[in-house]
């Protein structure tokens, strides 16, 4: 009766020696990038940041808000992402988007 | 027989209209394309073609990239040798460019250039977070003018590696030094020269979004002096200052610009040349 109560035991700390385990490499596994999972405003699209980021360098802005190509929302948050070296993460988000469509 | 040699001639027209304007199209087409990807590529993203197709499609981009060799016909001259800078103007396009390019990639791996654009970028940044400090409804003019002091930097950023560049050459060995120099002579003076028109651009570019906030600023005085000398017809005459127009929004347009607009005097970074 003893040796049963142990083995019932043993087993139920090896499986949560096991689940421990599991949950512990869930952890381990690598969290994205808060701006590939966040949820965007309405004003606010990857292709949109990116598009920003290209018109500060190379483009007329100011058109392009006034054109509606982007938003005052995206081109703050394209130069956010210069500043924080971020461009590339936007650019993975649009091409998740892309792939999505 | 006429209507039909007609019909042949109408469509013939048609076919050249088509191939002309398809060919015109897709030249413009490939430099927005080209435009978007160096761009890209300068900013440290790699896209891919996909992306990139994306990107380009929307046909008002073509309107607010501002390529010297493409928009500005007043900057043609000499375009011609000059479209092959890391950062863009590579409209011009032709397979010596292409080559021309690659020499350009090569020459300037943007990794040697990194630091010297994040300390160009880090100062403008300043510059932009003080203006949005400052700038209560307007913060989109400070987005302009940051667009503006961006490229002026990115083009300060190119002269100054070139500069830089001479003692590279002094190691080289004796034969190839003055092959080298050549170049580097070359390359700087194209620099050189892309700092300056990049510089007149944004100041003209400033300068009419001053003038077009100075517009605006006189015609709502003159519509507040109307309101405030018109009978009230509603008999609140008591009342004129209503505040019907409340920080007008962030219009990136050029409203209410005294500051955004108010920022020429970057166009001369110490130390540019």
């Amino acid at each position: 009766m003893r040796a049963r109560a142990s083995l019932a035991a043993s087993m139920a700390l090896l499986a949560a020696i096991a689940l421990a385990g599991c949950a512990g490499e869930a952890e381990a596994a690598p969290s994205p990038h808060p701006t590939l999972v966040r949820e965007l405003p309405s004003d606010l699209s990857a292709r949109g940041v990116l598009l920003a980021a290209v018109l500060l360098s190379e483009g007329d802005v100011e058109r392009a808000v006034a054109d509606g190509l982007v938003t005052p929302a995206e081109v703050d948050e394209a130069i956010r992402a210069i500043e924080r070296e971020e461009l590339d993460v936007w650019a993975q988000r649009a091409e998740t988007e892309i792939a999505e469509d | 027989m006429g209507n039909r040699g007609l019909t042949a001639l109408a469509a013939g027209i048609a076919a050249a209209v088509l191939v002309i304007g398809g060919i015109g199209t897709a030249a413009y087409a490939s430099d927005v394309r080209t435009t978007v990807e160096t761009a890209l590529s300068s900013l440290g993203v790699q896209a891919s073609e996909e992306l990139v197709d994306d990107l380009v499609e929307d046909d008002a981009l073509d309107d607010a990239l501002e390529d010297d060799g493409v928009t500005d016909g007043d900057d043609a001259e000499g375009d011609a040798a000059d479209g092959d800078d890391a950062e863009g103007d590579e409209a011009e396009g032709g397979d010596a460019e292409s080559t021309d390019e690659e020499l350009e990639e090569s020459f300037l791996a943007w990794n040697e250039r990194a630091e010297l654009w994040r300390t160009a970028f880090a100062e403008v940044k300043t510059e932009f977070d003080a203006c949005r400090a400052e700038a209560e409804g307007g913060k989109g003019d400070c987005a302009v003018a940051f667009s503006g002091r961006l490229q002026v930097a990115f083009a300060e950023t190119l002269v100054e590696f070139l500069e830089s560049q001479s003692a590279a050459i002094a190691a080289l060995p004796e034969e190839d030094r003055a092959a080298a120099q050549e170049e580097l002579d070359r390359r700087l003076s194209k620099a050189i020269d892309k700092l300056d028109r990049t510089q007149a651009r944004v100041a003209d570019r400033d300068a009419a979004r001053l003038e077009r906030a100075m517009t605006k600023l006189g015609a709502d005085e003159e519509s507040t002096d109307a309101d405030a000398e018109s009978p009230s017809d509603t008999g609140s005459a008591g009342k004129p200052g209503k505040p019907e127009k409340p920080g007008k929004p962030d219009k990136v347009g050029g409203s209410g610009n005294s500051g955004g607009g108010g920022k020429p005097d970057h166009a001369g970074k110490p130390g540019g040349k």
